[in-house]
Parts: structure tokens; C-alpha cells; sequence
């Protein structure tokens, strides 16, 4: 079997990862920032020593603002919810996921609008003018995307951040592609909400997400319940990171994300980017020599893209390739990836897209076997 | 002979964590406790029970923006 869905979620995860997993369920089972037990403060503080690790990871300014999600969508949620108010307009990018566009369309019911900046792949200036010139009165956050989870272009965020907080606005940034890939620097770049999925570039199990913020103390919350503290009242903790974090936390998956994260710092994130886009380089140009492979970027410069391809073969249906491909047992994801905004944006609607995503664990001879079963449709 | 222990009280586990790691790199022998029904903390809540130099561990949380919502002084036999 040949694994090239990491955008989706990455496979197989570090021995570590797994290790940390089994580890956490066998012995430090006890509920976290619960009970007083010496199981129940283990537990905590191995939350604790991830959120620690996260927030060093991105440079974030401490421990306590790194807020532990069930994945990244969720995360973008408690933002928008937290933050917007009727009347309020938000920019987004024209290669968004749902995870931006469903919340932000859900929201106009309550008179929050919202418009799309153009993106345009390889030239900064440009796409850095469409956000601004998308900028009104009412503008209160820009929130795009990092990285297109179809196409692999990489958004300009310093530059969008630096440019959103010369007019006062806050930046959302969806970093689910680009963490693990790209570094994040979130005090140089002044992220202002950076939400990440833990199971993908971080190598952590499903279930896990973050949001990093230094401004959770004036972000609402939209869920409310026990946090382990001020039980006595009947009003939600207003301190941070508890206050966004009611019920049980997923003890589990997040041992298994601080596994991760310890995985990028041991293996350096520099190293197994080089080697992605190695792989995908040598992908793109092996798919360029094939007549019917139809492109829809340029060679990937790490510059511009995370390491990711889509591609379709000329008269077939995206589904019908990956369906060819499964029958061989190599894994990719074909269809609309839940972006119609960024399909829409290389006229793929229609027909989707094949995606193929490596990760640390891929092998040039995967790549290989991948052409040569292309070459036989 | 009796040495002075005290509880700080602190706002979330979080912040408990985040003390207990800061003391211990100043060399401050503390360690995490639950706490409840005390006169800041009705419900339950967490504290950092410090086992020495009291006055120079509440400095350096102050320092680094700790709130401690209370205190709690224990006697230790030694």
C-alpha cells in the first residue's frame, strides 16, 4: 500500500506518536485538571508540557495561549463565533476551504458579511493589494488560509498581517496545510488567531487541533461547562486557556500531538520539507513528461507551495482516477476536497482534482510506482 | 522545629504548571496541589504549595505576571 493523502491526515504517524498514545491510555488514564490525585496532576501535566512544547514550536508567547480544539475547523469556529458581530464584514481568500467559507456563510444570517481576495500563485504584491483593496469600513478580520489544501499555493501571511494591523483588523490564519511544513513564527508575524490541525503536518492523532492566541482573554467563547476550577459558579471561568475548554479533554490525542511535535523538533521541520518537495518536484516533472496529465500550477518553488500536486488526466473524472488508484493500493484524495472556492478558482469544479500529498515517511519508489500506474490509464 | 509552607493559590491548572516550571528553574522546591474551599476559591481550584523562600517564589510570579488569588499558610513538621 502507498500512503499520498497527508493533506487529508498524515500515515503512518512517528512510532512515537503511537507510543505516547498507548502510554497515555495505560497509565495516565485519570481525568486532567480534575481530581487531586498523583494520576489525575500527571495527566495534567503532560497537557501542560504540550501546550508548552506548541507554544515554543510557533514561538507563541507562552503556554497559556495555546487552546486545544478538536481539530482545525473547530478552531476557526471559535473565532468567528467569538469575535464577530453583526454588522461586521471579514476578508477571505479565493482558495479557501469550508472550514472558512461555511462558517462565514452561516454568519450572514446574522448580517456578518463577508468578501473573497483574489489570489494570485508566485506574486506577492499582487495578492497582498487584493486584500487591501477589499479592505472597508466595516472590515473587523482577515481570515485566509496559510496554504490551498488543493494547490498547494502558499498565501503571503506576514505580509497580509503586517498590512491588516496597519488598518487595526486582526488575522485569522488556517494553517492546517502549512504547519509541519512551513515554519511559524507567530511573534514575528503577529498572527493574531493561528488555528492548526494537529493530525496532519504535526503528526498527532485525529481529534487533535489548537488555537493559538494571545487575545483570548477578550474572545468570547461558545461553549460553556466544567473546567475543573471555580466550580462554585455558575458562570463560565473567564480564564485562559481553561475558558475555552470545557468537558474532558482528549488526554490521548494530545500526548500523542506533544509526541509530534517532538518528532518536527527531532527530525527538523527544514529537513522533511526539503525531502516533500524533493518528492514533489520529481512527481511534477515526471507528470509533465506524461501527454494526458492536465497541471494546473507551475513546478512547485517551496517559496510559493507547500509540497502538494493536483492533477487530472484529460476526459476522466477525478473520482474515476482515484478509484484506478485505489485498485492498486495507492491512496490519494480525488474529488472537490471540500474547497469549491479553490476548485473554482482553476475551473475544476466539475471534475475535482487528484491530489497527492507526501509526508516524511514517503519514498522515492513510491513516486515511482504512483507514474507508472498513472502510465497505464 | 516547625518551617512555614505556604499555598499560593492560582487562577487554572495552567498557571499552577506554569509556576511550579518557573520556580524550579529558580532552584524554588514547590509542587502542585488541589485546593478547595478557601476563602478566594468557594469550589475547587489548584495551587502551588512552596516549600521554601516563600517571599522570593511570590516575587518572581509577580514578576512574570502570575496572579495569585490567594494564600494559604501551612505548618510543617520537621
Amino acid at each position: 500500500m502507498i500512503y499520498l493523502d497527508n493533506a487529508a491526515t498524515s500515515y503512518p504517524k512517528p512510532k512515537s506518536v503511537v507510543a505516547a498514545t498507548n502510554y497515555a491510555i495505560n497509565r495516565l488514564g485519570a481525568n486532567p485538571g480534575r481530581s487531586g490525585h498523583n494520576m489525575s496532576i500527571k495527566s495534567s501535566l503532560e497537557i501542560y508540557e504540550c501546550r508548552k512544547s506548541i507554544a515554543k514550536f510557533f514561538n507563541a508567547p507562552g503556554p497559556e495561549c495555546v487552546i486545544f480544539t478538536l481539530n482545525c475547523t473547530h478552531a476557526i469556529n471559535f473565532v468567528f463565533k467569538g469575535l464577530l458581530k453583526p454588522g461586521d464584514h471579514v476578508i477571505t481568500s479565493s482558495i479557501e476551504h469550508n472550514a472558512i467559507t461555511r462558517p462565514l456563510k452561516a454568519l450572514e444570517e446574522l448580517g456578518i458579511t463577508f468578501s473573497e481576495a483574489k489570489v494570485y500563485p508566485k506574486d506577492n504584491e499582487a495578492t497582498l493589494d487584493s486584500f487591501r483593496n477589499a479592505i472597508n469600513s466595516k472590515t473587523t478580520l482577515i481570515a485566509c488560509t496559510h496554504a490551498s489544501n488543493v494547490w498547494g499555493i502558499r498565501l503571503p501571511i506576514s505580509r497580509i498581517c503586517a498590512m491588516a494591523h496597519e488598518y487595526g483588523i486582526p488575522m485569522l490564519v488556517d494553517a492546517a496545510q502549512s504547519a509541519g511544513h512551513v515554519p511559524i513564527n507567530l511573534n514575528e508575524a503577529k498572527i493574531d488567531y493561528l488555528c492548526l490541525a494537529g493530525h496532519k503536518g504535526l503528526y498527532g492523532p485525529m481529534g487533535t487541533g489548537v488555537l493559538i492566541t494571545p487575545h483570548g482573554e477578550s474572545l468570547s467563547t461558545i461553549i460553556q461547562g466544567g473546567t475543573g476550577i471555580n466550580s462554585e459558579s455558575y458562570f463560565q471561568t473567564d480564564v485562559v486557556p481553561e475558558k475555552f475548554e470545557s468537558g474532558t479533554q482528549n488526554l490521548i490525542g494530545i500526548a500523542g500531538l506533544h509526541a509530534g511535535i517532538k518528532f518536527l523538533n527531532k527530525s527538523k521541520i527544514e529537513k522533511i520539507t526539503k525531502h516533500e518537495h524533493n518528492l514533489i518536484n520529481y512527481l511534477y516533472d515526471r507528470l509533465s513528461e506524461i501527454k494526458n496529465v492536465e497541471l494546473y500550477m507551475s513546478r512547485p518553488d517551496p517559496k510559493y507551495f507547500v509540497p502538494l500536486i493536483s492533477f487530472n488526466i484529460v476526459g476522466m473524472h477525478s473520482e474515476t482516477v482515484g478509484e484506478f488508484l485505489n485498485k492498486h493500493q495507492i491512496y490519494v484524495r480525488a474529488g472537490l476536497h471540500c474547497a469549491p472556492a479553490a476548485h473554482k478558482f482553476c475551473n475544476t469544479l466539475e471534475r475535482g482534482a487528484v491530489r497527492v500529498c507526501p509526508s516524511a515517511f514517503t519514498r522515492k519508489q513510491d513516486v515511482d510506482t504512483l507514474i507508472n500506474v498513472i502510465n497505464k490509464i | 522545629m516547625e518551617k512555614r509552607k505556604e499555598v499560593f493559590i492560582l487562577s487554572s491548572i495552567t498557571y499552577v504548571m506554569k509556576a511550579k516550571d518557573l520556580l524550579n528553574t529558580k532552584g524554588i522546591k514547590c509542587e502542585t496541589i488541589r485546593v478547595s474551599n478557601s476563602e478566594v476559591l468557594a469550589g475547587c481550584g489548584y495551587g502551588i504549595l512552596i516549600h521554601e523562600k516563600i517571599d522570593e517564589a511570590e516575587k518572581i510570579l509577580k514578576n512574570s505576571k502570575i496572579k495569585i488569588l490567594g494564600k494559604k499558610i501551612m505548618e510543617a513538621k520537621l
